[in-house]
C-alpha cells in the first residue's frame, strides 16, 4: 500500500500536512472516541497527509500510540506515530517496531520524550536505555534487513518499510544550547533521519535559521516546520517553562493576554497566527507543517489550511508578525535587517562568553588536547 | 588484573574515585570523554550519550530547571575554551553494554571491550581467568 505521508513529503511540489491528535489515558474513553472521531473526519476530508499520535505526552500514561495508529490506519488515513525513549528498554523498542511493521504503521517520528512525569502508584522509572540516535540506527538497519548472530550462523530478517524521522529545536536562547542541537541533528540524520520535525515556536527568524542550517550544512531531508495553535493557558505554562522546551516570550503572552478579552475569546486571532505560520513555512521553503492545540477541530485545521494557502504569496510580509526573540537570544547567522530574518554570514562565535562556569578539573589547561 | 583477585579491589578503587568525581553509576561503558568529562550516566536524567534532548531552557536541564545545567551546555563551554567544541559531532556513541553493569570500565577499554576501546581499534584481548563482565 502506498505511503501517502512519505509520498507527499519527497514530492517537492507538495506541501504536506500532518494534524496532531493526542491519544489521552484509557481504552474506550472520550478522549479516544475523539481520536477517531477526527480521524475518520480527516480521512474524509483528505487534506491531510497523515495524523500524529503523540506516546504518552508530558510524561503521563496513555493508550499506545501505535495500537491507536493501526486502527486510525484502517479509517483510511496514514498515522505517524510518535516514537519515544523515556519509557521502553531497547528489547521493548524492537518489539514495538515489530508490531507497528506487521500492523503497517510505518511512519515514525523518533524522539527521547518527556521526563516520566506521572503514573499508577506514582512516578515512573525514567527508562532511556536508548536515545533517538540509537533507535534511528536500529530503525535503518530494520530497514535493510535486520541481521544479527543466531546459534548456527547469521539471521536475516525480511526489510521493513519504516519512513521516519526525527525532531530539532532551533528556539535556544544560550550559544550551547543551540550549537548542540545542531551537532545532534547532524548525527540524527546521519544516522539516517529521513525527515525531521522541529520543536514549536513563534520567532520567525529562528525557523529560517534551522532551514538555512540544514541547506548550507548539505543536510538534504525534509524538514516540516511545527505550528500549535496557541490559546493564552497554554502560553502562560510554555512561559513559565512549564512544558519542556516550548518557548512563549513575554512579548507574545502580552498579545496573547490582549487577544483573550475579545468576544470569541481570541480564537479567530490564533487561527490566524496559525494560517500566517503555514503560509511563512510554505513560503520559506519547510517542506510541510504539523499543526497542533488542544481541543482543535478539523474545520479549524481546514481553515488554517486554506487561509494559509492564500496568504503564502505574500509571506515575507506576514514576518514582522513573528518577531518575538528571546532575551539575548543566540541565532546562528547575522541578522538580515531587510527581511527580518538571517544573512548566510555566521554569527561570530568565537569570543562569545561561555554560557557555562568552567570547574575542576576540566579548567585545566591541555585537559582535552592533551 | 582481569580475571584475579586484585580485579575486584582494583574497579572497587576506580568506582569510588569516580563516585567521588562524577557520581558514578558503574556502567562499566565510561562515556566521561565522550561528553567532556560529565557523565551521561549520572548527571543527565535522560541518559542522552548523543547531545541534548530538547528540554532544556536558558542553559538548564529539563528535570532540573535552575540547579543543573544541561551536561551538554557544560560540555560545550568546556571545549569552546580550547576550540574543541565540534567534539561533541564525533561519531555516535552507542548505548551503554549492560554485560558491563558494576566492572571496571578501565579494565574494559584496556582489555579492547568498551565503546571507546572499539573506536580508537585497540584489539580485544581474551580474558584469561573468570571475568566479572
Amino acid at each position: 500500500m502506498e505511503n501517502r505521508f512519505r509520498k507527499s513529503l519527497l514530492h517537492p511540489k507538495t506541501f504536506s500536512v500532518t494534524w496532531e491528535l493526542v491519544p489521552g489515558r484509557g481504552a474506550r474513553e472520550k478522549a479516544q472516541q475523539n481520536v477517531l472521531a477526527a480521524a475518520e473526519q480527516a480521512a474524509r476530508g483528505g487534506r491531510i497527509h497523515a495524523l500524529t499520535i503523540t506516546d504518552n505526552p508530558g510524561g503521563n500514561p496513555a493508550i499506545l500510540a501505535g495500537c491507536l495508529g493501526a486502527e486510525i490506519l484502517r479509517l483510511g488515513i496514514e498515522p505517524l506515530v510518535h516514537f519515544t525513549c523515556k519509557d521502553k528498554n531497547r528489547n521493548q523498542i524492537e518489539s514495538e517496531l515489530y508490531a507497528l511493521d506487521r500492523a503497517e504503521v510505518r511512519n515514525l517520528l523518533v524522539m527521547s520524550g518527556d521526563y516520566p512525569a506521572a503514573g499508577f502508584q506514582g512516578r515512573p522509572a525514567p527508562v532511556f536505555d536508548l536515545d533517538p540516535i540509537h533507535v534511528l540506527e536500529l530503525v535503518i538497519q530494520m530497514n535493510r534487513g535486520l541481521e544479527y548472530p543466531g546459534l548456527k550462523e547469521t539471521v536475516h530478517h525480511q526489510k521493513s518499510e519504516f519512513f521516519f524521522g526525527a525532531a530539532v529545536s532551533p528556539f535556544k536562547a544560550t550559544e550551547a544550547e543551540q550549537m548542540v542541537q545542531y551537532f545532534k541533528l547532524r548525527k540524527k540524520i546521519g544516522a539516517g533521519a529521513q525527515f525531521v520535525v522541529t520543536q514549536l515556536g513563534y520567532d520567525a527568524r529562528k525557523f529560517h535559521e534551522v532551514l538555512q542550517f540544514m541547506r548550507l550544512s548539505g543536510l538534504d531531508v525534509p524538514i516540516v516546520g511545527n505550528i500549535y495553535v496557541l490559546p493564552f493557558g497554554a502560553a502562560k505554562l510554555m512561559n513559565q517553562n512549564r512544558i519542556p522546551g516550548c518557548v512563549v516570550t513575554d512579548k507574545l503572552l502580552t498579545v496573547l493576554d490582549r487577544e483573550r478579552s475579545e468576544p470569541d475569546k481570541g480564537i479567530k486571532a490564533r487561527l490566524l497566527r496559525a494560517a500566517r505560520m503555514y503560509a511563512f513555512m510554505k513560503g520559506m521553503g519547510f517542506s510541510g507543517v504539523h499543526i497542533g492545540g488542544h481541543n482543535l477541530n478539523y474545520e479549524e485545521v481546514e481553515e488554517i489550511i486554506a487561509r494559509g494557502e492564500s496568504l503564502a504569496p505574500v509571506w515575507p510580509e506576514l514576518i514582522a508578525h513573528f518577531d518575538y526573540p528571546q532575551p539575548d537570544g543566540f541565532y546562528l547567522y547575522e541578522k538580515d535587517t531587510r527581511t527580518g530574518l538571517n544573512t548566510e554570514v555566521p554569527t561570530e562565535r568565537r569570543g562569545r562568553p561561555l554560557d557555562a562556569p568552567v570547574g575542576f578539573p576540566t579548567g585545566i589547561p591541555g585537559f582535552f588536547t592533551g | 588484573m582481569n580475571g584475579t583477585k586484585g580485579e575486584r579491589l582494583f574497579h572497587k578503587l576506580e568506582h569510588l574515585s569516580k563516585v567521588l568525581l562524577f557520581d558514578c553509576k558503574d556502567c562499566g561503558d565510561c562515556a566521561l570523554t565522550d561528553v567532556a568529562y560529565n557523565c551521561p550516566m549520572s548527571r543527565c536524567p535522560k541518559h542522552q550519550r548523543n547531545g541534548a534532548c530538547g528540554g532544556s531552557f536558558n542553559g538548564w536541564c529539563e528535570v532540573h530547571p535552575g540547579k543543573r545545567r544541561c551536561i551538554y551546555v557544560e560540555a560545550y563551554a568546556r571545549l569552546k575554551r580550547y576550540g574543541e567544541e565540534s567534539r561533541l559531532e564525533d561519531a555516535p556513541v552507542p548505548p551503554c553494554n549492560w554485560d558491563f553493569y558494576q566492572t571496571s570500565s578501565w579494565i574494559n577499554f584496556y582489555l579492547g571491550r568498551d565503546h571507546t576501546a572499539r573506536r580508537l581499534r585497540i584489539p580485544e584481548v581474551e580474558s584469561k581467568g573468570e571475568s566479572t563482565c
